[in-house]
């Protein structure tokens, strides 16, 4: 008995290499063509409403077209919980995620560039991707005062044209990246799906990564964990959930961003809006079965999927009061997002053979 | 006791019995073999490769946080700057400490793999800062005013300094982090699947990173740092001798020291050879091995305490040592990868030694129960 219990480790014991005969362009295909250019055609058709609707406000500062800006932020900012997995390629090289989602944003910073209208949104440091993006706009449109009217005074006031001309020059940068982005993937898709081998540079390999990533770091750390003090003494940090100034509708970008995930991993068309349900095509799911039939990880993964989801569903809309009124309920949730991550970093990494390519950043 | 020998006997015939496990369809469960080296030596280009100065800091700086619980001039605010250290406070004597980033807190009772929820661990967290408090206010005083310790009530029984149900701080505090610390962070984080599986980078060496070890093999070091670290670098022949948490418990049984000690040194080489079936089955003879370190003493302990004269300074010290090595308990891994005892079990015998006047009102029957229990559980 006491032999066993010594020399025998319950985790997988197998060969070093398994052989996977498993082809790998045709899950690059499906997760290219299908999910990754779909999603960035959203995103890229809600930021032109977002556009229009910042030229209509710019000239016309008027309570209903101030409403219409911000619905249109809204819509940008679901649509963009599809797209901040895919930090690759050019996206990566620009800091496009950095420069689109850096939250909490630095209002402090903000103020400054208004008032000195001397600023260089191109800069890639921490303070310039704070001051700009998604977390800028939600400051800019709800966290100037309390009294929406007293907001759009800001942007008729004394100071208006500085206001307006920020919130021009952060919406244009947006545009213009995701542009950039977007054309690269038109252009490139190709030679990307091509790459389909297994090194540490080939398609899956950085994408599979970017997307656990994604996954452990934009989703689970980002938006619960470091609200909830995961890594600071479980001391809460209310100004760092996401859209913290719009205030209620934290819920629901975690909710849209681990739908993102879910869909993704299991290779489901990108179709826009809330009761569309895409084709479910060549996915990680299938890859995973092809390699062990009695192995049923990717199933086991879309379960902790769905229990997460039914973990966060029961937060209140406004992570801000949920923190405040019972941490514990959102460190559940915190918890059944890190079942994924033990299951996609170690277990399905390890069966598809790939290599985690970034550090820890827990400190060591 | 003859289950013992057996178990002795069985860690140190090695790697033929080891090896003949097999539970999977595996037709060739060794396809790889490595030597024991000598030494916890790993070269390349002629330099060591082993680092774990983040290890080395917080044993310290836990060494100095033992030292304040017997001071009667602490306070509540210098444990708690100590517990969660900010890089740059003056926290402590050693000013290489003051500069280090590392913290202790952040580290206790998190590792990704441990069994805790994160409400769990949040309450192990708030559990020092209790004490903390406790003895700051309660504890420390009536140490500056010499007072007794009676049953409810703070001070001291010849010279162990005990709060008012007879524990004894610096003890809980030191024995707790031998679990929550040492214990939590080998098992379930620097050697579980997060930081040493299949999926960990095992090829990339950078000479200006983590000195120019793969991230498995760094990974690895820093699992043998929570165990070895105190010595400083360069332990290279796993010297236990200064140790104040974990190591120095292991370093009192002969044979877990040598088992643990050959542990990491084949594992370590196994995964600079890339033999993964090797270096997974030292992992878990470490994990088991310290498990059972951390069991016998939190068992003997409470044998000790039944033993000692009743409500001696000998019998609260040896219970609030117990204390800290149950707490501990949670945080250990059996063969099928689980702790001895869930959180919420281990709640429950701390709060049955905390039952009315804690310590003051325990039996020796209560006591040699639940060593029972522990040893039971624990296969001992």
């Amino acid at each position: 008995m006491i032999i066993m219990l010594i020399s025998c480790s319950s985790s997988s014991e197998k060969n070093e290499d398994p052989i996977d005969n498993y082809n790998r362009r045709v899950l690059l295909q499906n997760l290219t063509e299908n999910i990754i250019l779909p999603r960035y055609e959203n995103l890229k058709t809600k930021l032109s409403t977002l556009n229009n609707s910042k030229n209509t406000f710019i000239d016309d500062r008027n309570t209903t077209n101030f409403q219409y800006l911000k619905e249109a932020w809204e819509d940008v900012y679901i649509a963009w919980q599809y797209v901040e997995m895919f930090n690759l390629e050019t996206a990566e090289e620009i800091d496009y995620i950095k420069s689109m989602n850096t939250y909490p944003c630095n209002n402090t910073q903000i103020e400054i560039n208004i008032s000195s209208g001397t600023y260089n949104l191109n800069n890639d440091n921490y303070i310039s991707w704070a001051s700009q993006g998604l977390p800028a706009l939600d400051y800019l449109f709800y966290g100037l005062n309390e009294d929406t009217n007293t907001i759009i005074d800001y942007y008729t006031g004394i100071d208006g044209e500085n206001y307006c001309t920020y919130l021009n020059d952060v919406i244009n940068q947006m545009v213009q990246n995701t542009n950039i982005v977007y054309d690269d993937w038109q252009d490139n898709y190709n030679t990307f799906i091509n790459l389909d081998g297994n090194t540490a540079t080939s398609s899956l390999n950085k994408l599979t990564n970017d997307f656990i990533y994604y996954y452990e770091k934009g989703l689970r750390a980002n938006k619960i964990g470091i609200p909830c003090g995961r890594w600071n003494g479980y001391v809460i940090y209310p100004i760092g959930v996401e859209a913290f100034y719009r205030k209620n509708i934290s819920k629901k970008l975690t909710l849209e961003s681990l739908n993102g995930c879910k869909q993704f991993f299991s290779g489901e068309t990108f179709v826009d809006g809330e009761l569309e349900t895409g084709i479910i095509g060549e996915s990680y799911i299938s890859y995973l079965n092809t390699i062990d039939d009695n192995n049923n990880l990717g199933n086991e993964i879309m379960e902790v999927f769905t229990n997460a989801e039914i973990h966060i569903n029961t937060l209140n809309n406004n992570f801000v009061l949920q923190l405040t009124e019972n941490n514990n309920i959102m460190l559940d949730a915190y918890d059944a997002l890190q079942e994924g991550v033990v299951l996609l970093k170690t277990q399905m990494l390890a069966a598809l053979n790939i290599t985690v390519d970034y550090q820890d950043t827990d400190g060591d | 006791m003859k289950k013992q020998n057996l178990f002795k006997t069985l860690l140190l015939s090695g790697l033929v019995i080891l090896s003949s496990c097999s539970k999977d369809n595996d037709p060739d469960p060794v396809g790889c073999t490595v030597e024991t080296p000598a030494s916890y030596t790993y070269l390349v280009d002629g330099e060591t490769t082993v680092s774990y100065s983040g290890q080395t800091a917080r044993l310290d700086m836990a060494a100095e946080m033992m030292s304040a619980l017997s001071d009667a001039n602490t306070t509540a605010a210098a444990l708690n700057a100590m517990f969660d250290h900010q890089a740059g406070s003056e926290d402590f004597s050693d000013g290489l400490l003051n500069a280090s980033s590392k913290q202790i807190k952040s580290k206790t009772a998190v590792a990704p793999e441990n069994t805790l929820s994160s409400s769990e661990q949040m309450n192990i967290q708030m559990k020092f800062s209790a004490w903390f408090e406790d003895y700051a206010i309660n504890v420390a005083p009536a140490i500056a005013n010499a007072t007794m310790a009676t049953s409810g009530v703070a001070g001291m029984v010849g010279n162990r300094e005990l709060n008012a149900k007879g524990m004894e701080y610096d003890q809980i505090v030191a024995k707790s982090l031998i679990g929550a610390l040492c214990l939590d962070q080998v098992v379930s984080a620097y050697l579980s699947d997060t930081k040493i599986g299949e999926s960990v980078d095992n090829t990339t060496r950078d000479p200006n990173e983590d000195n120019n070890a793969t991230a498995m093999e760094h990974h690895w070091d820093e699992g043998y740092g929570y165990v070895y670290g105190k010595f400083g670098p360069d332990n290279i022949n796993g010297d236990l001798e200064g140790d104040g948490l974990l190591g120095k418990y292991l370093n009192k049984f002969d044979d877990h020291k040598v088992t643990v000690f050959n542990a990491f040194k084949l594992g370590r080489q196994a995964i600079s050879e890339n033999c993964t079936e090797e270096k997974d089955r030292q992992a878990q003879i470490i994990k088991e091995t310290l498990s059972k370190v951390v069991a016998l003493k939190a068992a003997s302990y409470l044998r000790e305490s039944a033993d000692y004269d009743d409500l001696s300074a000998d019998y609260f010290h040896a219970l609030s040592e117990g204390y800290g090595f149950i707490l501990s308990l949670q945080f250990t891994h059996d063969a099928n990868e689980m702790p001895y005892f869930s959180h919420s079990e281990v709640e429950g015998m701390l709060t049955d030694l905390e039952a009315g006047n804690g310590f003051w009102d325990r039996t020796d029957a209560e006591l040699d129960a639940m060593a029972e229990i522990i040893e039971t559980a624990a296969g001992l």
